[in-house]
């Protein structure tokens, strides 16, 4: 397939591709300006920050970065704190969620037995019908179960199979041939083996980029821990505790900064270097034709 | 699916091998169902419905009914009815006006515009960064002497001097040129990955038959992702009330100015519930959610008719 490119000689694609690339141009500026100047203000003195926060730094003060490390805490936990917990949460989160919509998609969209269009109706009612307002009701049952500020427990209320993610893994598993399976039971396999060894492996691009797509929301989600685990803090939620706090100190700003960038990097790696992979392997619904 | 009119066949002895192992594995993922969502569904409703004695009253409903008259003790100082308007004026500037033109984006990222993965790392930044330090970064630049603060300025606009969210009359049109902004270009991950599912060859033909860009997206394209737009579109309709709880961040958790959103207050109300050292209020929360629901439900059912009669032939 021909991109689109601003060389074309058709005048309507030209314009289309000059109009559109100057927007997208503005926006991308928009988008990066905050993280720069994040960056910029990073590496000054509070001084510096506090005469005029939009000139470009000429202290290079790196020493925040280390401060970071040393003295940026919320409640008494420190940023290796926060980072292990942003960590587990992230690990444990996603993979409960993916593997609890995988057994589910995978049991509905390969097999048949009683109670399957029930379960394939469920899940489409949940996803598509709003009922709001029980975010006290879930609240009281946690506690009642003991699973608020208990990260042993707590998983189990994030293992939710019945979300968008079984969406996307109903769609791939319907699409592995038959034929697949078949052959393996012929080879003598079990229902497990077939499941973990054939077909789960044909499905990896998908789980992968569901999972990181995942990893991005949860990396961020101050929500939950705000309600289920404050004592635990994760990073988004030190941040935001950190920046509105005031018994945190206004002159500590430029460290703010700095552990703000630091805490973005990983997860911006994470998603230039698998953009390709999430792009092509999210899809909900088919393709008509 | 087409689960309704299926006519069930009987199950072959083979298929009947395997029920122990399915109903195995779907074991886990139903049970946990059945306690987090039917359970805390059920017990929301009856919150509704009871009072501290457990016997059946409507005092949470009479409650609810004199928020959106205007009383905002349980409302956390916001009004109602303004904040619902506000949801869903934000839900439509999403679903009218954002989610086509992220439709046409989309697809011009997806046809490699110059510059088109450096374009697509740059709007991602946003959501990588997090709601958290996105809007705590943009709270800075609308600040008295913040970059956006400065140039709205320079044309001559009266602005409020602690920012552009101390004010009511600049809070909320802050609020919605940033949705607007940040909206306009399209990085959908799964409409993208609909795109790249549609054959190259089916371009390619209809560029060897003379079509441009516009008549191949809209004659082409679009007609071949409809159903992943459809399901896209069907699953937006279902944020109708609640998305948008990040403007808690916008205002530090306050809603003042006229910012306040259903998402934010309801996120507000679980909050202020889950650090109440006394018994706390489920009545009103419950109530006003069954309400909201019954609003809304009704809205979305029109929505899904509208969208299933648009995009004719699709499985959501």
């Amino acid at each position: 397939m021909k991109s689109i490119s601003l060389k074309k000689t058709g005048a309507s694609e030209k314009i289309t591709a000059i109009v559109f690339f100057i927007l997208f141009v503005i926006i991308a500026f928009l988008c990066i300006y905050p993280l720069f100047w994040a960056f910029n203000n990073s590496l000054k003195t509070f001084d510096d920050y506090r005469q005029n926060s939009f000139t470009i730094t000429n202290t290079w003060s790196f020493s925040n970065y280390g401060e970071v490390f040393t003295s940026f805490e919320y409640d008494d936990v420190n940023y290796f704190g926060m980072l292990f917990n942003s960590l587990w949460v992230v690990v444990v989160k996603v993979f409960v969620n993916v593997a609890s919509s995988a057994m589910l998609a995978y049991a509905i969209a390969r097999f048949r037995f009683p109670g399957k269009e029930l379960l394939y109706v469920i899940v489409i009612f949940v996803n598509t019908i709003p009922i709001i307002g029980s975010g006290p009701a879930a609240f009281k049952l946690l506690d009642f179960l003991g699973m608020v500020e208990n990260p042993l427990t707590i998983w189990i209320s994030w293992a939710s199979g019945f979300d968008f993610a079984f969406i996307v893994l109903y769609g791939y598993f319907k699409g592995v041939s038959p034929a697949y399976s078949e052959a393996a039971y012929i080879d003598g396999a079990g229902e497990l083996r077939t499941f973990f060894t054939i077909i789960l492996p044909q499905v990896v691009p998908c789980l992968v980029a569901i999972m990181i797509t995942q990893a991005i929301g949860v990396w961020n989600d101050y929500g939950t821990i705000m309600i289920y685990l404050r004592e635990s803090p994760n990073l988004a939620y030190g941040l935001y505790m950190y920046n509105t706090d005031s018994r945190y100190a206004e002159n500590s700003k430029p460290v703010y900064f700095a552990a703000a960038v630091i805490s973005a990097i990983p997860i911006i790696i994470l998603y230039a270097s698998t953009q390709n992979l999430i792009l092509t392997n999210m899809t909900a619904g088919g393709l008509k034709g | 699916m087409n689960v309704l009119n299926k006519k069930v066949e009987k199950y072959s002895k083979f298929e009947k091998k395997k029920f122990p192992f399915v109903y195995a594995f779907i074991a886990f993922p139903v049970i946990q169902f059945l306690i987090f969502w039917v359970y805390v569904n059920f017990s929301s409703i009856m919150f509704a419905f009871l009072n501290k004695e457990n016997a059946l009253c409507f005092d949470h409903f009479v409650k609810v009914f004199e928020a959106f008259g205007g009383d905002t003790m349980h409302t956390h100082d916001v009004n109602l009815l303004e904040t619902l308007f506000r949801s869903m004026f934000l839900w439509a500037l999403d679903f009218v006006i954002l989610f086509p033109i992220g439709v046409v984006t989309t697809y011009i990222l997806y046809r490699r515009l110059l510059g088109h993965y450096i374009f697509r790392v740059c709007y991602i930044i946003p959501s990588l960064m997090g709601a958290v330090m996105w809007t705590q970064l943009i709270r800075y630049l609308v600040m008295n002497g913040g970059a956006i603060y400065e140039a709205v300025k320079v044309f001559g606009i009266e602005l409020p001097t602690d920012g552009l969210f101390a004010s009511g009359k600049t809070a909320f049109p802050t609020i919605i040129i940033i949705k607007i902004v940040m909206g306009l270009v399209g990085n959908n991950a799964v409409l993208t990955g609909a795109f790249s599912r549609v054959p190259d060859e089916i371009y390619e033909s209809a560029e060897l038959d003379g079509a441009g860009f516009w008549r191949t997206f809209i004659q082409i394209a679009v007609p071949c992702v409809w159903s992943t737009i459809a399901t896209l579109l069907t699953f937006s309709l279902c944020s109708f009330v609640t998305a948008d709880y990040n403007i808690y961040l916008f205002t530090q958790g306050t809603g003042i100015n006229g910012t306040a959103t259903i998402g934010f207050l309801l996120y507000k109300i679980t909050y202020e519930i889950s650090k109440s050292d006394g018994v706390p209020y489920y009545g009103f929360p419950a109530a006003l959610g069954l309400v909201l629901t019954v609003i809304t439900v009704p809205v979305v059912l029109f929505g899904r008719k509208i969208i299933e009669s648009v995009f004719a032939d699709v499985e959501v």
